[in-house]
């Protein structure tokens, strides 16, 4: 059932009180100072450079250090704005248009545009998401269950619900000045209670807000598909599309698809994970995480291939340098005083590590598993390798079936013995597990 | 007037004594449940507790990896289809804290009963909607009685697999200082997990 709601506009025009410490040009500049990461060089903008290049819409802007910040190859990034009433992250910039970003907060959000004529905030009851541009200058937002669009020089905000029941919509992207499409997110299953299942691009109509399903991903329950970062390049739409298995040990797959008018098809397998981040030209901008610190990069593609780093902060993606509001702790709202926990016992030994040991199973007779502590015990000729069942080892197997258990010392490091363990013995790698016996 | 005064100071203290009573008496029950095991309370077995995504990443390594999913432990009622048991797999960091003192505290204390389905902790996803991994990621987050625990809920549903109501027994378990065992509770989120429980505190 698709729900089409027009609702009037809640802008604010001019900053907020207690945010903001100067306005230069009808652009908030705050007074907030993050600290710069050591990774992430920034130096400061006037507050006049700051102002034009938030209203031009014309560079490159990331956010990074709680801010947003202004990306060029040919120097360091220039500090822009923060704010002390949340988290600044999804920017998104157009020439002529200007610049509009999240302002993340406990609870309620707030969408903020800054253009030549000035500055509007959009105060919302919901998680904002993914401000996107036309190219005519109307912009679309996501609120969990919904899209927001604002039309260029309109006074009210256009609604659209989700085309499936309970799902969760992100990332929109203009197809034309009349269709925007989304990620639509599969709501959660009793198996699959959180976290990312099913994820398909959809487009809707603002005319008549019939939604039309524009990828065809198919989920299963452990493998999940999903769709990040869709934005607008030439006539088609470019995206990201994740594929992963839930029980899987490796990184999931990264693919760069491109959607047009004959449809979705994969233009590349990607060699780690990444994500778009604009376009430079008709070249792709695109945020890269460090897999050593999690940082995010910004990088722009070399004429003949490859990445080029020019800076760093997370464009439509999620910066990883502040904790989201929503997931910050309420500290000792649901502790309840120590009194009301007298069940829980409190002896315990400080010095002395716990036994652990490394398990190989399941089997169905204990002579198969007879057999395994054998070599296991000429791989380990000084250590106790014993036959297990859930009689003798109840958390470390399950019942009715036998397992071969080696005995580690009660100072072993359970990360290193494993690994050592598979490197002695690479025929039980598959079906071996530390365990505390 | 003086005597009011010293009924006054008495009901406390009666109260008090009476409260010690008690507290002995159920803390010497739990105790006859749980003789012959102690908790461990070394360094390797409640490890340090890393903050960040970075801090996450240099105790825990790289996401979705074998180190993430090579411990397990066998947990009654846990599987989200039929309510059997399942293994749990996490990472091994967190080797003795979840299969040794976890795992012994609740069926020591004969709670085995306070879980139900589902409980599971190693899933390799991005977090839905956000280009965040889950902590699962890692192995180092456990959800526990998700089926009466889900996310948005604001509350924690303590009834179990044997339809008794445990109150707040198994996150007590888990989450907090001693005599918990350090997992930050999903619960204090504004946006309320209660089923998570995760060994990383600012992410």
């Amino acid at each position: 059932m698709v729900m089409k709601l027009v609702i009037g506009a809640v802008a604010v025009v001019s900053a907020a009180a207690g945010v903001v410490s100067g306005t230069v040009g009808g652009v908030p500049v705050t007074s907030v100072k993050a600290a710069p990461s050591a990774d992430c060089p920034l130096v400061e903008a006037s507050a006049r450079g700051a102002s034009r290049t938030l209203a031009s819409g014309g560079g490159l802007v990331a956010v990074a250090g709680g801010r947003l910040v202004s990306v060029s190859p040919a120097r360091p990034a220039r500090a822009l704005v923060g704010t002390t009433q949340g988290v600044v992250r999804h920017v998104a910039a157009r020439a002529g248009a200007g610049t509009a970003y999240v302002v993340d907060r406990r609870g309620d959000d707030e969408l903020v545009v800054v253009s030549a004529d000035g500055t509007r905030r959009f105060q919302e009851s919901a998680e904002v998401t993914h401000p996107a541009w036309s190219p005519r200058g109307d912009l679309a937002w996501a609120t969990g269950d919904a899209l927001a669009v604002l039309g260029v020089g309109a006074g009210r905000i256009e609604r659209l619900g989700s085309p499936i029941d309970g799902a969760t919509m992100f990332s929109p992207v203009f197809l034309s000045a009349g269709r925007v499409a989304a990620v639509v997110s599969a709501p959660p299953t009793a198996p699959v209670h959180e976290g990312e299942r099913l994820g398909n691009l959809w487009s809707v109509d603002l005319d008549d807000g019939r939604w039309r399903r524009e990828t065809t991903f198919r989920a299963s329950g452990d493998r999940w598909v999903t769709v990040r970062t869709p934005i607008r390049r030439g006539g088609s739409v470019t995206f990201i599309k994740v594929i992963g298995r839930a029980s899987a040990s490796g990184s999931p797959r990264f693919e760069l698809w491109r959607l047009d008018d004959g449809g979705a098809r994969r233009v590349a397998r990607l060699p780690q994970e990444r994500y778009l981040a604009g376009t430079r030209g008709a070249r792709l901008l695109w945020n890269v995480p460090d897999p050593a610190t999690g940082r995010l990069d910004v990088a722009i593609e070399r004429a003949g291939g490859g990445l080029r780093t020019i800076g760093c902060g997370a464009v439509i993606v999620d910066p990883v340098d502040a904790v989201d509001p929503d997931r910050a702790a309420r500290r000792g709202e649901h502790v309840p005083p120590r009194g009301t926990w007298p069940s829980l016992e409190t002896r315990g030994h400080e010095g002395r590590a716990e036994e652990i040991a490394v398990i190989v199973g399941d089997f169905a007779t204990a002579d198969e598993a007879s057999s395994v502590a054998e070599a296991m015990r000429a791989a380990y000729p000084a250590s106790q390798v014993e036959v297990v069942d859930s009689t003798t080892s109840p958390f470390a197997i399950r019942p009715g079936v036998f397992g071969a258990l080696l005995h580690l010392p009660g100072d072993a490091d359970a990360t290193a013995e494993i690994a050592r363990f598979r490197d002695l013995l690479p025929q039980y790698a598959p079906n071996s597990w530390v365990v505390t016996p | 007037m003086f005597g009011s005064r010293v009924r006054i100071r008495a009901v406390p203290l009666v109260l008090v004594a009476a409260l010690s009573v008690g507290c002995f008496a159920t803390t010497s029950a739990v105790a006859g449940h749980m003789a012959g095991w102690q908790h461990d309370h070394s360094k390797k077995g409640i490890p340090p507790r890393p903050k960040g995504l970075a801090g996450l990443i240099d105790v825990f390594g790289q996401r979705c990896t074998n180190k993430a999913n090579n411990a397990r432990s066998w947990w009654p009622h846990a599987d989200a289809n039929d309510g059997s048991g399942k293994y749990v797999q996490y990472h091994t960091y967190l080797a003795r804290t979840i299969g040794y003192n976890v795992r012994n505290h609740i069926n020591a204390a004969h709670k085995d009963g306070a879980l139900y389905p589902g409980i599971g902790s190693y899933n390799c996803r991005l977090i839905a909607g956000t280009s965040f991994w889950s902590v699962h990621s890692w192995g180092a987050a456990v959800d526990t009685n998700w089926q009466r625990n889900f996310r948005g809920q604001h509350f924690w549903n303590g009834r179990g697999a044997d339809g008794k109501d445990h109150g707040t027994y198994i996150p007590d378990v888990w989450r907090g200082a001693f005599p918990g065992h350090r997992f930050f509770w999903g619960l204090n989120w504004s946006n309320p997990d209660p089923m998570h429980f995760q060994y990383v505190t600012g992410y």
